[in-house]
């Protein structure tokens, strides 16, 4: 039974226009990439989808006006679900066929002051790491520290940039959590290799293809960026823990690593 | 000095726009020279008016007080829409394209009547993947193409048209 006749009569019309017939064929290629990672990643609940609409219980195409068809919408959440988290709250929530995502949709979960948040907002950890490298001024912080303020801000720190060489060295001789300073700074920097934690608002990642070896390749780095921030997590709950003997530990790696960096450079320049 | 009669105007020209070019009389007889004189010469008045590239040229020889004799021209322009003389011969030319259908049209088409159809799945989209591709690069190709003309010309010096723009 037919139960939206006028959408259904929709799907017969034929693009006639250079402009429609582009839109049309550009659905059916990102139809067929949708179909080929669902066959790939999920080929029982690919077998049971394609059951359907071979026996015409549900359309192969997204219905007109639609973004998804019912099977597509199941391969989204099973991608959340088994690979990496989509932000299923917007791509199914305003399905409309407009919104569709011809590429995959990343929801970066670093760092990102780009969408308004604020240093100054964020936990202390964080924003002593911040005032280590240079980023804040010592009045910005200076009174949520109470009793702690003083011994804290006399900790002598190296002004400089440490190159990444330099730091790797310096943190692969610490103990852990401290060794974690590492992916604390990569974590600041948007440099950890991983989309997941380097991509902001304001520089997303909007060139991810629904192809089997971007999916891959996602999945790893959802993996490693999964690793860096428990690392980190683990470095600001040992560095909050008892904050001014640990705190003057990592101004002591950073100075030792700042160090580093400026006698390579000035050996380079011999 | 000959005279030109052209939409209420009169006029001279000089003499050696009406004169039989020998080497072509000589050549190809008088009558050929008697076309191409007629065919430069209209060229010539279209910088007067546009209206007279296609208009049709009277030759009379009219007495004048003194019992001398002199050329007149009268020129009565082709009647027709504004432009109309223009549009023929776009129209001539495209015409004479190759008649095709747009590629990625025709793709369409064919995969929307197998969707209709239910024919569809993901083999047969399979097979027609590269055909799918290379429709849609090519339909950017075209748009590169004319961005790049556009580009060009919005580069290019200036330069004066022979005739004068029709309207003006």
């Amino acid at each position: 039974m037919i139960s939206d006749l006028s959408r259904t009569l929709q799907d017969f019309r034929v693009p006639f226009s250079a402009y429609d017939a582009q839109r049309f064929l550009e659905r059916v290629r990102s139809v067929i990439d949708y179909l080929v990672v669902y066959r790939h990643y999920f080929p029982s609940e690919y077998a049971q989808s394609m059951e359907l609409v071979r026996n015409g219980q549900a359309p192969l195409f997204p219905l007109h006006g639609e973004a998804y068809s019912p099977h597509e919408a199941r391969l989204l959440k099973l991608v959340d679900k088994h690979l990496f988290p989509l932000p299923l709250w917007y791509v199914l929530g305003d399905a409309c066929e407009e919104n569709r995502c011809d590429t995959i949709p990343i929801e970066p979960f670093g760092i990102d002051l780009s969408t308004g948040d604020d240093v100054l907002e964020m936990d202390l950890g964080w924003q002593l790491m911040y005032y280590l490298i240079g980023g804040i001024q010592a009045d910005f912080i200076e009174n949520l520290f109470g009793d702690d303020r003083d011994a804290i801000f006399a900790v002598p720190i190296e002004p400089g940039k440490v190159d990444d060489a330099s730091l790797r060295g310096v943190c692969e001789r610490q103990i852990k959590p401290l060794a974690f300073f590492r992916q604390v700074l990569d974590l600041i920097d948007y440099d950890t290799g991983t989309v997941w934690l380097d991509a902001t608002m304001e520089m997303p990642c909007d060139n991810a293809d629904w192809s089997t070896d971007t999916i891959d390749e996602l999945v790893k780095q959802y993996g490693e960026a999964l690793d860096i921030k428990k690392k980190a997590d683990q470095f600001m709950n040992w560095l909050e823990g008892d904050i001014v003997p640990h705190f003057t530990e990592v101004a002591r790696i950073w100075n030792e690593s700042v160090i580093q960096t400026n006698q390579k450079s000035q050996e380079g320049k011999r | 000095m000959p005279k030109v009669r052209l939409q209420n105007q009169e006029f001279e020209i000089p003499q050696d726009l009406i004169a039989l070019e020998p080497t072509i009389v000589a050549e190809k007889g008088e009558e050929e020279a008697k076309k191409q004189r007629d065919s430069n010469l209209k060229r010539w008045l279209s910088q007067v008016s546009p209206a007279a590239t296609n208009a049709t040229l009277n030759w009379t020889e009219e007495s004048k007080p003194d019992g001398s004799k002199e050329t007149v021209i009268r020129v009565t322009p082709q009647l027709g829409t504004k432009g109309g003389y223009v549009s023929a011969a776009l129209i001539e030319n495209l015409r004479a394209i190759p008649q095709s259908v747009l590629p990625m049209i025709a793709l369409t088409f064919e995969l929307k009547m197998l969707q209709l159809t239910g024919q569809l799945d993901l083999g047969l989209l399979l097979a027609y993947q590269q055909r799918i591709n290379e429709a849609l690069e090519h339909q950017g190709g075209d748009e590169r193409i004319v961005s790049d003309i556009a580009r060009r010309l919005r580069g290019t010096k200036p330069a004066p048209g022979p005739w004068a723009p029709i309207g003006f």
